[in-house]
């Protein structure tokens, strides 16, 4: 166990280095000159462009070393919990901390998302397939497929102005993040969590069919169990391996649409940091936050494959 | 989705398309039914796979003739009408600026629909080509490919496209303008079709990685197969083989992913115009109307409505044609 722990960890890091590489490189030589940007927003105006203080700010940025040191220079700092500065944002703040201030509320927003769309999207695809191509399962697929493919920078007004300004059943969610178990937090899981409604229902359906026509549960009704302790004791269990999976599949993809979500719910999260960065062109913010959130989604691809080995004895993890 | 699996091989029913012929009961000769036509029979049948291609088809013809079909220009400001509800001179209001919402629609129609066919294309093309030779090649060829597409996928789509078309606007910009420099051609100067070409790259950059799965897996599987050992120990050539039997099994499940590939396209394309990364503002996007309708959603619901819900309907379509094609080109893979 400890083996297995040890070697996943270990086969991450070359992952970790080639994209982080990447951003970084593309990153570099997509924004143009940071020197430039800087001595033409910090430098003396009246001065037309300052080549001394050019020269001085490239020095500092360590610009003139080949891209490859630097990339081993920024790697050791992140190492060190050092991501660099965000020279676009006003007083320099070190990304690390803009980091620091912004994953908790993410992670909790996206951890809230998850819950809605397991306890949603299972027992939906559970149903549908027990009453497979009959009408629920129709109506449970198509309605799934509906809700996931209304973006959720769609969605995500059109539930405020139903739910919040004239139903008046929420609280307008104002400004800011109220914790995780506060009212203001409902809307904004529940629009992300429908980002991965479908895939989780399809992928519990399919599982469920495939697990019905197996002979223990042939063998399990022809000894007279009523369908529903068949269904739960001997099917869902079954079934869940795939469906673990999914869900562990959809937490990357709901960190994505936070993008969207946090910047209509006026949340100041991760997503709020990146789509931001990436709309001043601030790349050390965004170069940190895909190394962390490259950690983030591995950790949990992790967590989803050490939960096999929990839901399943089968799977050992000594391989 | 729909029960009817098999389409009727009787050969008294006629050829299926008619119904009982006239002399029920006489054996007729019929024609041979080929694949595709068993595939189109099931494809009919299945109500939301047609409704899926109509709305598909309608929004091509859309697209094609939207100059034609828009009764304003879609850059046209009108400033007696501005922030105007529905009405019948304007069935979708106008914007802030008096431009018709209902012409700047079809519009963005155009170059969803452009977009996404270049990226489905391009998707189409590098993910077939890497697949197959990463399948063909193994070893640790594929192995660093599968490693790559695996990587590729552990970080959020939406933040790849929206980075790498960021961080490639300047460079792709810069190469347009050497470009012009030497051949003149005006279009190369045309900011809007440089952030087109921008979106394109970006959201092709990660398209190709389901196709390239898709296609290294079922060469993989199918190679391992009797009735391609056979073919083999016939003697027939590798190229033969790939061209009679790997190609046409290949493609059903390539057709259906590159359906469902289209919808997302459109999706990526109307993100990244929503987060002002993508289509450069004189040019139509749905996601960009988005993003300009959302500070007045309140007041003026139906500036994010109209293409929101346009956005939405095509992505559903092309998901249940999908669907449909799925069940049509791969009978066997049908989730019952």
């Amino acid at each position: 166990m400890l083996r297995y722990l040890v070697r996943r960890i270990l086969s991450m890091i070359p992952l970790l280095i080639v994209v982080t590489a990447f951003t970084f490189i593309v990153g570099q030589y997509g924004a143009g000159d940071l020197a430039a940007y800087l001595t033409g927003t910090r430098g003396d105006p009246s001065k037309g462009f300052d080549t001394e203080l050019y020269q001085q700010f490239r020095q500092e940025l360590g610009m003139d070393d080949p891209i490859y040191v630097r990339y081993g220079h920024w790697l050791w700092n992140a190492l060190h919990g050092d991501l660099g500065k965000s020279y676009v944002m006003m007083g320099d703040p070190p990304v690390a901390y803009l980091i620091k201030n912004a994953v908790p509320q993410s992670l909790q927003l996206c951890l809230a998302a998850l819950f809605i769309v397991t306890i949603i999207g299972v027992p939906l695809g559970i149903v549908a397939a027990v009453f497979s191509n009959g009408v629920l399962d129709r109506v449970f697929v198509s309605g799934s497929s509906v809700l996931s493919s209304i973006p959720s920078f769609v969605l995500a007004p059109v539930a405020i102005i139903i739910v919040v300004v004239r139903l008046h059943l929420l609280p307008s969610v104002g400004v800011g993040w109220h914790g995780l178990f506060a009212k203001e937090t409902i809307l904004p899981a529940f629009c992300l969590a429908m980002v991965g409604l479908l895939n989780v229902v399809r992928t519990t359906r399919v599982a469920i069919l495939e697990v019905l026509s197996q002979e223990y549960v042939r063998a399990a009704r022809a000894r007279g169990l009523s369908e529903r302790l068949v269904i739960i004791k001997h099917v869902v269990r079954n079934a869940a391996l795939p469906v673990v999976t999914v869900i562990g599949m959809t937490g990357a993809g709901l960190l994505g649409a936070t993008v969207f979500i946090e910047q209509i719910f006026n949340i100041q999260g991760f997503g709020m940091m990146v789509s931001k960065g990436l709309q001043r062109g601030d790349v050390m913010t965004v170069t940190g936050a895909v190394l962390v959130s490259t950690v983030i989604v591995m950790l949990f691809s992790l967590l989803v494959d050490l939960l096999y080995g929990i839901i399943d004895p089968r799977v050992r993890l000594t391989r | 989705m729909d029960s009817p699996s098999l389409a009727p091989t009787s050969i008294i029913q006629g050829n299926g398309r008619g119904g009982p012929p006239a002399g029920a009961g006489v054996l007729r000769a019929t024609k041979p039914r080929s694949f595709w036509d068993d595939a189109w029979y099931r494809f009919r049948h299945n109500w939301a796979g047609m409704a899926g291609l109509a709305i598909f088809v309608l929004l091509c013809l859309v697209a094609i003739f939207a100059k034609q079909i828009a009764p304003y220009g879609y850059l046209d400001q009108d400033w007696t009408a501005i922030l105007k509800p529905p009405s019948a001179t304007h069935i979708m209001g106008t914007d802030d600026l008096g431009r018709d919402v209902f012409s700047r629609v079809l519009m963005g129609g155009r170059t969803a629909l452009m977009v996404a066919t270049f990226i489905s294309l391009i998707g189409a093309i590098v993910g077939l080509l890497v697949g197959a030779f990463s399948a063909f090649a193994g070893g640790k060829v594929d192995a660093v490919v599968v490693w790559i597409i695996d990587g590729l996928m552990t970080f959020p789509t939406i933040w790849l496209a929206a980075f790498v078309s960021v961080s490639t606007a300047p460079a792709l910009k810069n190469l347009a303008a050497s470009l012009y420099s030497v051949t003149h051609w005006a279009f190369l100067k045309n900011e809007v079709m440089i952030s087109y070409a921008v979106v394109v790259f970006a959201i092709g950059m990660i398209n190709w990685t389901w196709p390239a799965r898709l296609v290294r897996s079922q060469v993989l599987s199918l190679r391992e197969r009797e009735f391609i050992e056979a073919t083999r120990a016939l003697g027939a050539s590798v190229r033969w083989i790939t061209m009679k039997h790997l190609v046409p099994n290949v493609l059903g499940s390539m057709i259906v992913l590159v359906t469902l590939s289209f919808g997302n396209a459109m999706l990526f394309e109307a993100s990244l115009s929503y987060l002002g990364i993508g289509i450069r503002p004189p040019g139509a996007s749905w996601g960009a109307m988005i993003f300009q309708g959302m500070s007045k959603v309140r007041t003026h619901p139906y500036l994010v409505l109209a293409p929101g819900i346009t956005l939405a309907v095509v992505v559903l379509a092309l998901q249940f044609m999908g669907d449909a094609l799925n069940d049509a080109l791969n009978p066997k893979s049908r989730s019952k």
